[in-house]
């Protein structure tokens, strides 16, 4: 009887639920989309590509045909060249940083402009480092800045290097279906990886409800201890900008409109203005915010084995390792099923084993064996 | 001894086995009287009633096989010539066999069986004692003939018994009455003047001369009411009190005595003024039911209604037939003793009425003479109460509860309520119909039941507030006891904030509302609290799957002081620390508690002191880092005097605190406290004067305002978050009031006032608004049964709600207009036609309204409302205007009440300035969050028993709008959404069925405490409807699309409820 109330209880408590839904919404929809900063000193990047329907299938990497100019408050133009379908990129490696600057966009239809912006000065990063929770490693970022600007845009590469779950001292050759086994200097061809990524959304951090410009130990980035990114040497190239208040509005907006909670208290999505008009017809809507900005980099790395991060998910061989049954299939249907053989204890007069793909070859889960240059050597 | 406790326990066994109630007898009697056969029913649709001069069953006593039966429901037909009965449990009426049937007595009839005692000349049947005088007796039949000549079939009106005949074609009983006089035990009947004539020679000239004085009488009866004291001496016409005739009875009380010739009818019987003291107390064991109680209190109305009451002295001098005298009294309730408000007084004299002011008290003059005063309010039982005034004078009236014992009703209102207040779109709903109304997890809810009337709307399950005809939440101004209630939800609006053990009743003003509210655009829901029980200590408790509830309350000094004590709390934490991990929930809570009190001290019959106490406490967390308080604090006085007559004053103040607060620590660094609070001190003083057709009311309220906009502070040593503050807003809210209630003639009545109401902020920056606003309102009645009214508003709000969700959130803050934020201010146009049939069994009503305010707010894309210095620039003011039609259908007594309504209404907004490319929707109309044209509700409950009710609530509604992506784009490096126009797309239809099946105690006189159960399930056919539908990219990665539904499955539910 317990249980039956019980269960009644959790059931009423548990009703709020949350399903797929596909609304039926139409329109047109092609606005241009500008995304990049002004980044005097460097060789700015732009991106100039449309909106596009909800429900389209087009391609929406696709760019859009524009003339691009960067200009300084003394008139000075600096020309973008097209460098891919929608990359735009504008030397402005002399470009002084002191100076304001204004972006100018001809399409074949309409013409485009900011204003002219001074250019934010992103502060030192005081610390870069990471801390451990149960479960967690959590990468920290510490910032104090100086001036007035209190808003800042964190986006960051992060590189790690793995293996897989198996090292394979043997092969299978489908062409001869005969499993061989692997020299010793290609026994590890397959085991260790790098994976670099790149998250699709920057960390907005505001400092403007603090006592001072300072951000302390700000989590950037957290992932579990039994992430395999922790398991040999991870790194993270991070980059911090300082960004205008009207900045950090339109991209907290715009990442909080793209990633709704639909909890019962979630504001009402809307869009937001960008602060780059259309000169030619001033109810066209564009998407995109730029900035004039100058940003700070750091590198942050963590050599996981020389410290205790690392919780690798429990492994059982019998869950995964199995010997095939040849009586019905044959060693290419497995090799065809995506299996591979493990290990050589078939050359010991045992059973060869053999696994899922993945288990064995570092590159179905991501990596490639692209080694930075940089990166650390150890022993192996 | 032996003998009283066998016959005791029989008593017992009859109540308590079979869970009904039998009427007290006089003697050793059975159930005899109930094992009649069938009543006759009527299967065909007629107009008026077969039963003799009552539309239905009343109160009386029957003389039955030698048995006295007391208080029992009682009709003739005066169609068969048969009693009728009404078995005690509701369920059937039977017909016991007349022959045996001596007398009965019933709305101050007496009915005697002249067969029975074999008086000559007399038909089987009744005959009514009409009037006694010294050598014989008047009485008068009643024949009801049913006219069955209404059928039409090819062109040919027919009969219902004609083959041709269908069901459901509207047949009508005639009433006849005929006059006869017992003399000598032969019933002489009197068919002509000459009659009386022949019986009374020597009075021919006599009477005569009488009629010539009184010109007034012509029809026959009157004639015989006039004559026949006359002819036969010392007289009465009308026997008005209730008197037990043995086989021996002699017609006539010898203490009914009159003066001849004098003309007039007179009573010399017992005068009642008021209840007598102590009536129930006396010799009534305090451990008896309610059941007990109830059947005292039924018996005293049925004797209050029975009697005579005279007003004034009799020596006072009639100086002509027009003259005319003032009467006042108090309505009380029988049981509890509290004033009654609203109660409606009509005088069928002169088709005059007035309604109870604030301390329950009417004023009316009245033409001298006999008259019948009808008392009338939606949750009491209908009075008419027989009148002789003489002069200037008062008489105070109990009114009894509506049961479900006496009359089946379970509804909002009774009939006809709507053609006797000049009101548009007022609703009235009781305690009891909010109890039976099934909602989520079965706790009565006060908020649920106001959504459950036509025109009031959410924007979904689980939503904090209503909206009244287009209007947005804050516009709604929510009094508890005069106190203001800024969130009316629990949790998040699962819950109300109101614990109906306390409620009396609420009344919702959607249109017409009274020129003493001010202060918001939409509507006044205005709720009471009961007073405690001035006579016993009574207490309750509720126990359900998530919330438990107390009350107490009973007398500190009898029938002086009460007090009254209420309670809730929940223990969902338990619950959501048994949620599977997966539900998100597993480390949440949540819980409330509020507490009520009460105390009210009555100085005399003229006035009185209440002071009430409401205090309600939120917390909520459904992530580790984040938890929501919020809480009501609301004390308030209020005193109550008549001034003379004519007129009363209500004095009140108080103090209200709405308080909110966000603990928020992402991180040790980031930890800090935000929190904002709306203080205000208010005192108010109101008028009601009673002057011939006009009921003015006037007064002025002050309002001073202290809002706090919102202090955020660090939490914890290590937190970086500055301490800010943004300030307290100060102002005073002052206004004053005129209104007039003009009854001009029995057809027309116009209720008209003018509020100026006026708004100064003191701080940060002073500036100073006033606004006259006006309201009028008119109702024609073409009859009793049909009546227009038309009504016109102006409204001004200086008090705004700044939120950027679809349902009030516990941070959303609220603001004080000042030099940036203008007043809100709109207007309302409402009309409507109010038909009443099927023998007032069905209340039919079409409203239509037009609302446009202006001012209202609303906020810019990205709006940052929290902590913002400069909240003005982040908001928009908008136009506004909804309109409307509201069709109901509400059926009000029988074994199924309920109703029926459909709305059609749409709700847009329109940005005020233009703004260029940010203005919202280009400065085009679009819809308003809780624009939802199109809405179905129906709401009933069938009573089988007086034990056993099943209620029903439907409710569709077409989707509110939402804003959703229509485009989507590549940018830092994940996909992005492009959302379209704001409110621009709906979420799919809503519709829910509930159902709730109750069960009332049986009455066991001797038992303590007693038990009911409500057993439910809300949402029983488990859709799962859409709170909210949103897309994500999943951080840039995929667009999805969700529904999010609150109560997405059948929830059933149970509750135990105990008194004591």
């Amino acid at each position: 009887m317990k249980k039956i109330l019980l269960y009644i209880l959790v059931l009423a408590a548990a009703v709020s639920c949350v399903y797929p839904f596909e609304a039926e919404v139409g329109g047109e929809s092609h606005d241009l989309v500008v995304e990049g900063n002004i980044v005097p000193g460097t060789v700015a990047q732009f991106y100039l590509r449309y909106t596009h329907p909800l429900q389209s299938h087009e391609n929406m990497s696709e760019g859009a045909d524009a003339v691009l100019t960067v200009r300084d408050e003394n008139g000075k133009v600096y020309a973008a060249r097209r460098v891919g379908s929608a990359l735009y990129e504008v030397d402005m490696t002399y470009a002084s940083p002191d100076l304001k600057y204004s972006l100018n966009i001809k399409t074949e239809n309409n013409e485009y402009a900011t204003e002219l912006m001074a250019v934010t000065k992103a502060p030192e990063i005081k610390e870069l480092s990471y801390q451990l929770s149960e479960d967690n490693v959590d990468v920290v970022l510490s910032l104090d800045g100086k001036d007035d600007n209190r808003h800042y845009k964190v986006s960051f590469l992060e590189t790690w290097e793995y293996h897989s779950d198996y090292l394979a001292k043997t092969i299978f050759d489908p062409e001869a279906e005969v499993i061989v086994p692997l020299p010793n200097d290609y026994q590890y061809e397959y085991y260790y990886c790098w994976r670099t990524r790149r998250p699709n959304e920057a960390v907005l951090i505001s400092a403007a409800e603090n006592e001072s410009n300072k951000v302390m130990r700000h989590v950037i980035m957290s992932d579990s201890r039994g992430s395999k990114k922790f398991s040999i040497v991870y790194r993270m190239d991070v980059s911090v900008t300082a960004i205008s208040d009207g900045c950090y509005e339109y991209l907290k907006n715009l990442q909080q409109s793209s990633n709704v909670s639909g909890d019962l208290f979630s504001p009402t999505p809307s869009r937001m203005e960008s602060n780059v008009v259309c000169l030619t017809d001033p109810t066209k809507q564009v998407v995109g915010y730029v900035d004039a900005i100058q940003p700070t980099e750091r590198r942050f790395q963590l050599d996981c084995r020389s410290v205790s991060i690392h919780k690798p998910k429990l492994i059982l061989d019998d869950y995964y390792l199995f010997v095939p049954d040849t009586e019905e299939l044959t060693l290419l249907d497995y090799y065809n099923f995506g299996y591979r053989p493990v290990d050589d204890r078939g050359q010991m007069g045992g059973p060869i084993y053999w696994a899922q793909a993945q288990c064995v070859d570092c590159r179905l889960e991501g990596g490639n064996k692209n080694k930075p240059e940089d990166w650390p050597t150890y022993d192996e | 001894m032996k003998k009283v406790l066998i016959a005791a326990l029989s008593l017992l066994f009859s109540l308590g086995v079979n869970g009904q109630t039998l009427p007290s007898m006089a003697g050793d009697g059975d159930a005899a009287l109930f094992r009649g056969r069938g009543a006759t029913q009527y299967s065909f649709f007629y107009n008026g009633t077969y039963l003799w001069d009552t539309p239905g069953f009343k109160h009386g006593d029957v003389f039955y096989s030698g048995r006295l039966y007391k208080d029992v429901d009682l009709g003739v037909n005066a169609h068969e010539h048969s009693l009728v009965v009404r078995v005690p449990s509701g369920q059937r009426s039977v017909s016991p066999d007349t022959e045996l049937v001596a007398w009965l007595t019933m709305d101050g009839k007496t009915l005697v069986n002249l067969s029975y005692y074999g008086v000559e000349g007399a038909l089987p049947g009744f005959y009514e004692v009409y009037a006694s005088g010294e050598t014989t007796t008047l009485f008068r039949r009643v024949v009801k003939e049913l006219n069955s000549h209404v059928g039409n079939h090819n062109g040919v009106e027919i009969g219902y018994d004609d083959p041709n005949y269908r069901p459901n074609t509207l047949s009508f009983f005639n009433l006849s009455e005929s006059f006869y006089l017992e003399k000598d035990g032969v019933l002489i009947p009197l068919k002509k003047k000459k009659d009386l004539y022949r019986q009374f020679p020597d009075k021919k000239r006599a009477i005569r001369r009488a009629k010539r004085e009184v010109t007034d009488y012509l029809k026959y009866r009157a004639w015989l009411e006039l004559a026949y004291p006359i002819a036969d001496g010392s007289s009465v016409y009308r026997i008005p009190s209730v008197k037990y005739f043995g086989h021996d009875m002699k017609i006539g009380g010898a203490e009914y005595a009159g003066t001849p010739g004098d003309g007039s009818p007179r009573y010399e019987g017992p005068v009642m003024k008021v209840l007598p003291g102590g009536y129930f107390s006396d010799g009534v064991d305090s451990r008896h039911s309610d059941m007990l109680k109830y059947m005292q209190e039924s018996n005293l109305i049925a004797s209050f209604r029975n009697k005579v009451y005279e007003i004034g002295k009799r020596t006072q001098k009639r100086l002509s037939a027009k003259s005319t005298a003032r009467v006042t009294g108090v309505v009380t309730d029988v049981s509890t003793g509290e004033i009654l408000q609203g109660v409606a007084v009509y005088d069928e004299k002169t088709h005059n009425y007035v309604y109870t002011d604030k301390s329950g008290t009417y004023a009316m003059s009245l033409p001298l003479g006999e008259n019948v005063l009808n008392f009338s309010e939606m949750t009491k039982e209908d009075m008419a109460i027989r009148v002789i005034v003489n002069g200037d004078g008062s008489l105070d009236i109990p009114m009894k509860e509506k049961s479900t014992m006496l009359d089946e009703a379970m509804i909002s209102a009774e009939s006809r309520a709507n053609h006797r207040t000049t009101k548009i779109g007022l609703e009235k709903v009781d305690v009891k119909t909010i109890s039976k109304i099934p909602s989520a997890f079965g706790e009565g809810d006060l908020i649920k039941a106001v959504l459950t009337l036509p025109g009031v709307k959410s924007t979904g399950d689980a939503s904090t507030g209503f909206n009244v005809r287009g209007g947005s939440t804050d516009q709604n101004l929510i009094l508890f006891n005069e106190n203001t209630i800024y969130n009316p939800s629990h949790m998040f609006g699962v819950f109300s904030a109101f614990n109906t053990d306390v409620i009396d009743n609420l009344e919702l003003y959607k249109s017409s509302i009274p020129v003493e509210y001010g202060g918001r655009i939409s509507s006044v829901l205005d709720v009471k609290s009961r007073n405690g029980d001035p006579e016993k200590v009574k207490a309750s408790l509720g126990i359900g799957l998530l919330t438990s509830h107390f009350h107490v309350e009973g007398p500190i000094v009898k029938n002086r002081t009460t007090f009254l004590l209420g309670g809730r709390t929940t223990y969902s934490d338990w619950i959501l620390k048994n949620l599977p991990a997966s539900s998100g929930y597993a480390n949440g809570s949540a819980g409330f508690s509020d507490l009520n009190i009460g105390i009210s001290h009555k100085f005399s019959d003229r006035s009185s002191i209440h002071a009430y106490g409401y205090w309600s406490n939120d917390r909520f967390a459904f992530s580790g880092d984040t938890t929501f308080h919020y809480s009501n604090l609301n004390a308030s006085l209020k005193y109550i005097q008549k001034l003379g007559d004519a007129t009363t004053m209500t004095v009140a103040t108080g103090y209200d605190r709405y308080k909110n607060q966000l603990d928020d620590s992402p991180s040790v660094y980031d930890a800090y406290t935000l929190s904002t609070s709306i203080g205000q001190v208010f005192a108010k003083a109101g008028f009601k004067t009673k002057a011939g057709a006009h009921q003015l009311s006037y007064g002025a309220n002050v309002i001073s305002y202290a809002l706090n906009r919102g202090d955020m502070v660090p939490a914890g040593d290590s937190s970086l978050v500055a301490s800010r503050h943004l300030g307290v807003e100060k102002a005073i809210e002052p206004s004053m009031y005129v209104g007039d209630m003009w009854q001009i003639g029995e057809k027309l009545a116009l209720d008209g006032g003018v509020r100026l109401s006026s708004f100064l902020s003191t701080q940060p920056s002073p500036k100073f608004y006033v606004h006259p606003e006006f309201r009028v309102s008119g109702k024609y009645t073409f009859n009793p049964n049909l009546s227009l009214k038309a009504g016109l508003n102006t409204m001004t709000q200086y008090i705004h709600l700044v939120t950027n969700s679809s349902s009030i959130s516990p941070m959303d803050t609220w603001k004080l207009s000042d030099v940036d934020i203008r007043p809100q201010t709109g207007w309302q146009a409402a009309a409507g036609a109010y038909w009443t049939v099927w023998n007032g069994k069905v209340d039919l009503s079409l409203d239509a309204y037009y609302k446009r305010t202006s001012h209202y707010l609303d906020y810019k894309s990205g709006a940052q409302l929290s902590m913002n210095d400069h909240l003005a620039q982040d908001l928009v003011e908008t136009y506004a205007k909804s309109y409307g039609v509201e069709l109901m259908a509400r059926k009000s007594v029988g074994k199924l009440t309920g109703w029926v309504s459909y709305t059609y209404s749409r709700a847009l907004l329109k940005e005020m300035m233009d703004r260029g490319a940010a203005t919202i929707n280009h400065g085009e109309w679009y819809n308003a969050p809780h624009d939802k044209p199109h809405d179905v509700k129906v709401v009933g409950n069938y009573q089988f028993t007086h034990r056993y009710s099943l209620s029903f609530n439907v409710d569709y509604s077409t989707g509110r709008p939402v804003t959703l992506p229509v485009g989507k784009f590549v940018y830092d490096g994940g996909y992005k959404l492009l959302y379209s126009e704001r409110n621009a797309y709906r979420i799919p239809d809503y519709f829910r069925l509930d159902l709730g099946l109750t069960i009332e105690p049986g009455h066991y006189l001797k038992q303590l405490a007693h038990m009911s159960f409500t057993f439910g399930c809300y949402n029983i056919t488990g859709r799962k409807n859409a709170y909210s539908v949103y897309y994500s990219t999943h951080g840039g990665t995929d667009i999805k699309g969700y529904m999010v539904s609150v109560f997405a499955t059948q929830i059933p539910y149970v509750n135990l409820n105990l008194k004591f």
